[in-house]
């Protein structure tokens, strides 16, 4: 951790210096002290885009979990199914695989004539990229599940769904929490395209304002916060993932 | 031959060779080469002339080598100016705003009043069944109570936005009365047919579908004193480094609009080919009521907005009300409305020059 923070610090010196001292145009980025004294002004000022960075978060938080909370929901178990059952993989893949490469900002006019231009449409748009990885690595995690785990299952009479629920689930545990910290992580990359739609709080819209007005701190702020809060989240899910699959873990 | 008529045919020879490229140098009526210059248009009607002045050979006739680059949007032409893509633009007053905050680029002319955000409710709606409201402006639908509590659909910080809140000031309202929702106009058609929204600001070409789809015209930015200026600006290096070629490429311009104004079909034409060959589709129809809403100002009524006292010409009421609704919405602190003020935006001398010239 104290590498990491070095490296970090580090980098901001870098970048402070590479400024300061001309080595980039102040006009073409902003060094990290005028980047800091925006976050700082931004936590009570709501100038110059109408909200403080609080609300900003708050907005975009509801929206990027509401949808990482969708895929997981809906793409966890649909991994599942596909990488254990043949005909649900026959049925769904072809429809995941032409979906997949879509990007989210390809989406909008298809979503508001669908979804309209509230929370909603926002939380579909960041479901259709976080349930990716949440499918992929289910799929994968249930495929790589020894053989002869299963064999021993059966071997004890077990039923394809205890086999499925008592061996399989547990075996792709870890697999499956590297999907969720990627859908997690998908979420907030999908953000700044989801709050394109419509939006008059939200990091995205922050970002978008920060262009708009030509504030190159205020794009910064946002996406460091966007940036450290998908860290921080990840961070928390590997604790969580830790204390559930102790057991994979251990092998 | 002895050695002195000798001389005499080859000196006549050489004089005659001489005179043919003279003659031929002059009949091309080139102008000796003034310089490079990189320029910034958007598919708008105030990037036509700049656009004919380049494909048809106009800016070459006088010495400018030009080369051209169409954005999608201000903010894209401005993160260009970051970089020193340009040297001129043709843009909007807002963005030619944050563009001088930012980047010390300069307005060196205004040259059309934007002319094409409309706004439209379906024909259902309780605003479309009420006009006259506003005194004098009878095209005008709706009044304070029609219009109080809508969702209106309208893209923020732009000259729509400045245009809409000048409506509702007509109407007695303020922007708290209504709902806006942020929207660029491409989004907010497709959000409006999906039946979002009560009112949907637009502008040309995207606008000239609505009515096909049984939208009434609730109110047209025309009919609005909200006088927002297109503009050209020049980066305040081209300014400085590039004198000549900026103002030639001015010249240029006004030489397009001042002979060519008067041919609608022309400038449609070239209209067509512009936004067309840049993603935004628009029909020969369309284009040709895209170049006829608009009035170009020529070179002696462009400079003529410069006239007076500076703090207080024409072009100087225009941009501060429009620095002033920026301020209002907290987009741009009242220092840099100070700076706007101070350090002037404008830098007319070109124009000025030009005007002086044309006599």
């Amino acid at each position: 951790m104290l590498r990491g923070a070095v490296g970090i610090c580090g980098f901001l010196l870098l970048w402070e210096c590479a400024v300061q001292l001309g080595a980039v145009s102040a006009q073409q980025l902003c060094p990290p002290s005028q980047v800091a004294a925006a976050f700082f002004t931004k936590l009570a000022d709501p100038r110059p885009d109408g909200a403080t960075l609080g609300a900003h978060f708050i907005a975009s938080s509801s929206v990027a979990l509401g949808g990482f909370l969708l895929a997981c929901l809906i793409g966890l178990p649909l991994g599942l199914a596909m990488g254990y059952y043949q005909p649900v993989y026959l049925l769904a893949n072809p429809i995941f695989e032409l979906l997949r490469p879509i990007p989210p900002i390809a989406w909008i006019p298809i979503v508001t004539l669908l979804l309209g231009i509230g929370a909603q449409a926002r939380i579909f748009i960041i479901f259709l990229s976080a349930v990716v990885p949440c499918v992929i690595n289910a799929y994968t995690g249930i495929r790589h599940v020894p053989e002869r785990y299963i064999h021993v299952g059966q071997s004890l009479g077990m039923s394809r769904w205890r086999i499925f629920t008592k061996i399989c689930i547990p075996c792709a545990l870890p697999t499956l929490f590297v999907g969720v910290r990627l859908s997690l992580n998908t979420a907030w990359t999908a953000l700044v395209a989801a709050e394109m739609m419509a939006s008059v709080r939200g990091l995205g819209y922050m970002i978008q304002m920060g262009r708009l007005l030509i504030q190159p701190d205020i794009i910064i702020t946002g996406m460091l916060t966007i940036g450290s809060t998908g860290a921080l989240m990840s961070a928390l899910l590997s604790l969580i993932e830790k204390r559930l699959t102790k057991w994979g873990a251990e092998r | 031959m002895n050695h002195t008529q000798l001389l005499h045919r080859t000196t006549a020879f050489f004089l005659a060779v001489l005179s043919l490229t003279a003659a031929l140098t002059g009949c091309s009526g080139k102008t000796s080469d003034v310089g490079q210059l990189n320029v910034a248009l958007q598919t708008t009607a105030q990037g036509v002339p700049a656009y004919i002045a380049e494909v048809e050979g106009i800016d070459a006739q006088a010495g400018l080598t030009v080369s051209s680059t169409v954005f999608a949007s201000g903010p894209a032409q401005n993160e260009a100016l970051g970089a020193n893509e340009w040297d001129v633009a043709t843009m909007g007053a807002p963005p030619a705003i944050m563009a001088n905050l930012a980047y010390d680029a300069r307005i060196l002319a205004l040259v059309l009043m934007e002319a094409s955000t409309e706004f439209f409710v379906r024909p259902g709606s309780e605003i479309a069944q009420v006009s006259g409201a506003v005194p004098g402006y009878p095209q005008i639908l709706g009044d304070a109570d029609t219009w109080r509590g809508k969702t209106v659909l309208c893209p923020v910080a732009t000259t729509s936005h400045f245009i809409l809140l000048t409506l509702l000031e007509m109407l007695g309202l303020t922007e708290a009365d209504i709902n806006i929702i942020n929207m660029d106009v491409g989004q907010a058609y497709t959000a409006f047919k999906a039946g979002q929204g009560d009112v949907v600001t637009l502008w040309d070409p995207v606008s000239f579908s609505a009515e096909d789809e049984g939208w009434v015209r609730a109110a047209y930015g025309p009919d609005i004193p909200a006088y927002t200026p297109c503009v050209l600006v020049a980066s305040q290096k081209a300014i400085d480094e590039k004198p000549e070629q900026v103002k030639a490429w001015l010249k240029t311009y006004f030489d397009v609009v001042g002979q060519l104004s008067g041919d609608s079909a022309y400038f449609a034409g070239h209209a067509y080919d512009l936004l067309n060959d840049n993603n935004v589709t628009i029909t020969q129809e369309e284009s040709l009521l895209f170049i006829q809403r608009k009035k170009f100002f020529t070179l002696e009524e462009a400079a003529a907005l410069f006239q007076g006292e500076s703090g207080s010409t024409q072009a100087d009421q225009y941009l501060n009300a429009i620095a002033d609704f920026f301020v209002g919405q907290g987009h741009i602190s009242q220092e840099d409305r100070e700076e706007l003020l101070a350090d002037s935006i404008f830098y007319p001398m070109f124009l000025e020059e030009l005007a002086g010239e044309a006599g």
